[in-house]
C-alpha cells in the first residue's frame, strides 16, 4: 500500500501544487470550467426529465419501457466504448508514459506497478464518461419516484459497471502490445479506429432510431413492446448492471445484489486474469513499446505524401509552402492525430444516413414546410460538426508545433503569417467537409437550389469564422508542452471555444430565420418579393456576414497578439 | 554586426540583464561567458527576439530586432543547447523545411544542405525520422540548417553539448572558415578552455552586470591576474573562489 501510494505521489503533489499556488486566472478558469460542468449536468437533467415525464405519460407501460430500453442500450453503449478508450489508455499508460522509466528502475513490486496503472487506466478512460450519464440515472430515478436506496446504490452500481470494462481493454492492451509485431503498431491503431467506425455504425443501425417517427412501422403495440422488451443479452455486463437497478424503477421484486456481486466478483477476477497476463507479457510488450517507436517512423522517402497533396502544396508558395507540408508530413505520421479522420468518416456516414432516413415524404404542406425547417437547422447541425472537428483538429494545431516552436520564432515569419497558414491549413479541408455534408444533406431533402446555395454560402463563412475561433483562442492558450495538449483540449479552451463557436453559430442562424422564410414563402405563394422584401434579406445576409468577418478579425488578432508577445 | 545599448531585462522586482551594452564585429567570434543565471540565456534570448528587452535597444545587421524583426532574422542564425526539432520529419524534409522558412532556392539546398549533412556525418541518415536521432545528431542536423543559410551573423547557445569529438572538432573548424569569410559569431559557454582557444573577444557576465570585456589578455588585465589561466580569473571575477575551499573539503 506504501509502494501504491508512493507511486501516485507525484501526481497527487502536481495537483496539491496547481490548486495552491496557481494564479487567479487559474481560478477564474477552474471556476467556469466547474459553472459549465453544473451547467451541463443541470440542463441535462431538466431536458431528460421532460423526456421521462412525457414517456411515462404515454398509453399503458409503452413510455417506461421504451425509457428502459434507452437505458439499456445506454449502458451497452457505454460498455463497448469503455473497452475501447481503456484499451488505448492501457497503451499509454503501460507503455508509452513518461514516468516509467522511474518506476520500472526503482524496486516496486510488479503488483503494485500493475495496480497503479490499472487505476490510472481506469480512472482517465472513465470519469468524463460517467459524469456524462449520472444525469440520466438520477433524472429517470426521480421521475419514476425511486426510493431513497436507489441513490445509494447507484454510484456503486455505476462505479463497479465500468470496472468491468476497463479490465477487458486493460487485458486487451497487455495482449496486443505482446503478440502484434513492432512493425504493426501502426496498424493496431488504424484498425481499431475502423472497428469502432464499424461498431458505431452497427449500433447506430441495429437502433433504427428513424422508426420511432413513423408510428406505421409497428404492426401493433404488443409487437413492438415485446421487441422493446428484450434483453440486448444476458451474457453482457450492461445488462447486469440495468438488472441492478431495474428493481428500483418496475417496483417489482429483483436482486440487485446477485447483478451487483455478478459484477464486482466479474471486474476482480479480470484484474487478477490481468495481473497475471501483465506478469506474463508486460515485459516482452514493454520492449516491442520501445522498438515500435522507430518501427512506427522507418524510414521515408521524398514525396511521402503522395501526388494528391503534393498537387494541393503547387499553388502555396514561399514559407507557406513549407509550413503546409510540415504540418500535413507531422499530422499523417503522427497516428494520435490522422486516426481521427477514421472517426471524421464516421460521422459523415452517419450524418447523411440520419438525413436520408427522416421520414418527410408525406406530401402536405406541413411536410414541406418540416423539410425547409430541418433543412434550415442542417446548416446549423453542419457548422456544430465542423465546430466539433475543429475541436480536436484545428484547436490543438498551434500548440502541436510543442518545443519545436522556437524554430518558427527566430525564423523571418512573423506570427501573422504562421497563424494564417495555420489558418489556411485547416480551413479548406473543413470547408471541404461541410460542403459535402451541406449540399448532399440538402440533395437527399430534395430542397430548392436556391436553398442549397444558401447553405453552402453559409457554410462557407461559418467555417472560416469557427477556424479562426479555433485558430486564435488555440494560439491564445497555447503551452507549447505536449503533456498539456490533451488536456486543454477538454478543458478552459476546449470548451470557451465550444461556447463562443455555438454563440456565432446560433447567432449567424438566427440572422438568415427571415429571409429564408421570405424565399420560403415567396416558393409556397408563388408570388414576386418586392424591393422591400430583398432589401431585408440583403440587410439580414451582409449582418451574418459582418458578424462572421468580425469573429474572424478578432480571433486571428486575439491569436496573433499572444504569440508576438509570448517570452 | 550585434550591437546591445543599454538593454535591461526585469522580471518583477528582480533585474536579470542590467544595462548591458555590447558589440560584436563582422569577422569576429564573440565569447559570453558566466556562471548559471547569471543571465547569458535571457541576453541571447532578447538578441534572437524571442524576448522582449524591459529598455535598451538590440540591432542585428542594422536591423532593430523589435521594430524590424523579419529583416534581423533573415540573417540570423540560432544554435541552441537543447535541439529541439520536428520529431516527425525526416532529416531531408526538416532542411528542406528550413530552406522554406529562410526562401534558400533549390540549389542552395541541394549544395550546400547536401554538404553540410555530409560534413556532420549525416548523410547516410536523410530518410531517417528526427524522433530516432541522439541529442548529438539533432544538434549536428541543426547546425547543418544553419550553415546551408550562411547566415551573416550566428548566436550559439552552449553549442558544444551533446556533440561527440569529431562532431566538436569539425564544428570548431568550420565556425573558425565562417569566421575568416566575415561571419559574426556570438558563443556562449561555460567551457573555458574553448573560449580561450576560439573566441576572439569575450565579454563575462555576472548577475545580469557585464564585469568584464575585450580579450582574454585583456580580461586577465582587468582582473589584475596577468599569470593566472582563465579558469582562475572567471572565478575570481564571479566570486566563486569558495569553490577552491570546497573542493579541497571534498578532497579530505
Amino acid at each position: 500500500m506504501r509502494e501504491l501510494i508512493t507511486i501516485f505521489s507525484p501526481q497527487w503533489w502536481t495537483f496539491k501544487n496547481r490548486l495552491l499556488r496557481s494564479g487567479p486566472t487559474a481560478y477564474f478558469k477552474a471556476l467556469f470550467v466547474l459553472f459549465l460542468g453544473a451547467g451541463f449536468w443541470a440542463a441535462a437533467f431538466h431536458y431528460l426529465a421532460v423526456v421521462f415525464t412525457r414517456l411515462q405519460g404515454m398509453e399503458g407501460n409503452v413510455g417506461i419501457v421504451i425509457g428502459l430500453k434507452g437505458l439499456s442500450l445506454l449502458l451497452m453503449l457505454v460498455f463497448f466504448l469503455l473497452i475501447f478508450s481503456s484499451m488505448l489508455s492501457g497503451i499509454n499508460t503501460l507503455y508509452l508514459s513518461s514516468d516509467l522509466p522511474v518506476i520500472l528502475s526503482s524496486p516496486v513490486s510488479w503488483e503494485n506497478i500493475y495496480f497503479s496503472k490499472w487505476l490510472e487506466t481506469a480512472f482517465k478512460s472513465s470519469w468524463m464518461i460517467l459524469f456524462a450519464v449520472f444525469p440520466v440515472f438520477v433524472a429517470l430515478g426521480l421521475v419514476l419516484k425511486t426510493p431513497a436506496t436507489y441513490y445509494v446504490l447507484l454510484l456503486p452500481v455505476l462505479t463497479i459497471f465500468v470496472l468491468v470494462p476497463v479490465g477487458i481493454g486493460v487485458m486487451m492492451s497487455i495482449v496486443l502490445m505482446a503478440l502484434v509485431p513492432a512493425k504493426r503498431a501502426r496498424n493496431i491503431f488504424v484498425f481499431l479506429g475502423l472497428l469502432i467506425t464499424a461498431l458505431l455504425f452497427l449500433l447506430f443501425r441495429l437502433l433504427k432510431p428513424e422508426r420511432f417517427a413513423n408510428p406505421e412501422w409497428f404492426a401493433n403495440l404488443t409487437i413492438f413492446l415485446s421487441e422493446m422488451k428484450l434483453p440486448v443479452s444476458a451474457l453482457l455486463p450492461s445488462t447486469w448492471a440495468t438488472e441492478a437497478l431495474m428493481p428500483f424503477f418496475s417496483k417489482g421484486s429483483g436482486t440487485p445484489i446477485f447483478y451487483m456481486s455478478l459484477l464486482l466478483f466479474t471486474a476482480g477476477a479480470f484484474i487478477i486474469f490481468g495481473n497475471w497476463l501483465f506478469r506474463a507479457f508486460f515485459y516482452s510488450g514493454m520492449i516491442k513499446a520501445q522498438q515500435s517507436r522507430s518501427a512506427l517512423t522507418g524510414t521515408y522517402q521524398e514525396g511521402a505524401l503522395g501526388p494528391g497533396l503534393y498537387v494541393w502544396l503547387f499553388f502555396v508558395k514561399g514559407y507557406r509552402k513549407a509550413l503546409f507540408e510540415k504540418d500535413l508530413l507531422t499530422f499523417f505520421r503522427n497516428v494520435r492525430q490522422s486516426s481521427q479522420l477514421l472517426l471524421l468518416f464516421a460521422i459523415i456516414i452517419i450524418y447523411l444516413f440520419s438525413i436520408k432516413a427522416l421520414p418527410l415524404e408525406w406530401g402536405t404542406y406541413l411536410s414541406l414546410q418540416l423539410k425547409y425547417i430541418i433543412s434550415f437547422l442542417n446548416i446549423g447541425l453542419v457548422a456544430f460538426v465542423i465546430t466539433a472537428v475543429a475541436a480536436r483538429i484545428v484547436l490543438p494545431s498551434v500548440d502541436n508545433e510543442g518545443r519545436a516552436f522556437w524554430i518558427i520564432r527566430v525564423s523571418p515569419v512573423s506570427m501573422r503569417g504562421f497563424l494564417w497558414s495555420k489558418f489556411m491549413m485547416a480551413f479548406f479541408p473543413l470547408l471541404l467537409l461541410a460542403q459535402i455534408l451541406i449540399v448532399i444533406s440538402n440533395i437527399l431533402l430534395g430542397v430548392r437550389i436556391w436553398f442549397i446555395l444558401l447553405g453552402a454560402g453559409t457554410c462557407l463563412v461559418l467555417v472560416a469564422s469557427i477556424t479562426a475561433l479555433a485558430t486564435g483562442i488555440g494560439a491564445y492558450n497555447a503551452r507549447f508542452s505536449p503533456a498539456e495538449t490533451d488536456r486543454e483540449q477538454t478543458g478552459f479552451q476546449g470548451t470557451a471555444f465550444m461556447l463562443l463557436a455555438f454563440a456565432v453559430i446560433i447567432l449567424t442562424i438566427m440572422l438568415e430565420i427571415i429571409p429564408t422564410l421570405s424565399m420560403f414563402m415567396k416558393e409556397v405563394r408563388e408570388s414576386a418579393l418586392t424591393f422591400r422584401g430583398w432589401a431585408i434579406i440583403g440587410t439580414m445576409l451582409s449582418a451574418a456576414f459582418i458578424l462572421n468577418s468580425f469573429v474572424i478579425w478578432v480571433a486571428m488578432r486575439t491569436g496573433e497578439k499572444r504569440l508576438t508577445a509570448m517570452e | 554586426m550585434i550591437i546591445l545599448d543599454q538593454v535591461v531585462k526585469r522580471y518583477g522586482d528582480h533585474i536579470a540583464v542590467n544595462n548591458v551594452s555590447l558589440k560584436a564585429q563582422a569577422g569576429e567570434i564573440f565569447g559570453f561567458l558566466g556562471p548559471n543565471g547569471a543571465g547569458k540565456t535571457s541576453t541571447i534570448k532578447m538578441i534572437m527576439g524571442l524576448m522582449k528587452p524591459s529598455s535598451g535597444t538590440i540591432t542585428i545587421g542594422g536591423h532593430d530586432i523589435q521594430k524590424d524583426p523579419v529583416s534581423a532574422k533573415k540573417i540570423l542564425g540560432y544554435v541552441p543547447d537543447r535541439p529541439i526539432l520536428y520529431e516527425k520529419l525526416t532529416a531531408w524534409e526538416y532542411m528542406k523545411f528550413i530552406a522554406g522558412l529562410y526562401n534558400v532556392d533549390k540549389t542552395g539546398l541541394e549544395e550546400r544542405g547536401r554538404k553540410y549533412l555530409e560534413i556532420f556525418a549525416l548523410g547516410d541518415r536523410l530518410n531517417e525520422l528526427v524522433e530516432n536521432f541522439s541529442h548529438g545528431m539533432k544538434q549536428r542536423l541543426n547546425l547543418s540548417s544553419v550553415f546551408m543559410r550562411d547566415p551573416k551573423v550566428l548566436i550559439l547557445d552552449e553549442p558544444l553539448i551533446g556533440l561527440d569529438p569529431r562532431g566538436a572538432r569539425l564544428f570548431k573548424e568550420i565556425l573558425h572558415t565562417s569566421r575568416n569569410n566575415g561571419m559574426c559569431i556570438f558563443m556562449s559557454t561555460h567551457i573555458l578552455e574553448i573560449a580561450e582557444q576560439m573566441c576572439d573577444r569575450m565579454a563575462i557576465i555576472n548577475k545580469g552586470n557585464v564585469i568584464a570585456t575585450g580579450t582574454a589578455g585583456d580580461i586577465r588585465s582587468q582582473a589584475h591576474a596577468s599569470e593566472s589561466n582563465l579558469e582562475q580569473v572567471f572565478l575570481h571575477l564571479t566570486g566563486g573562489e569558495d569553490v577552491i575551499s570546497i573542493v579541497k573539503e571534498l578532497q579530505k
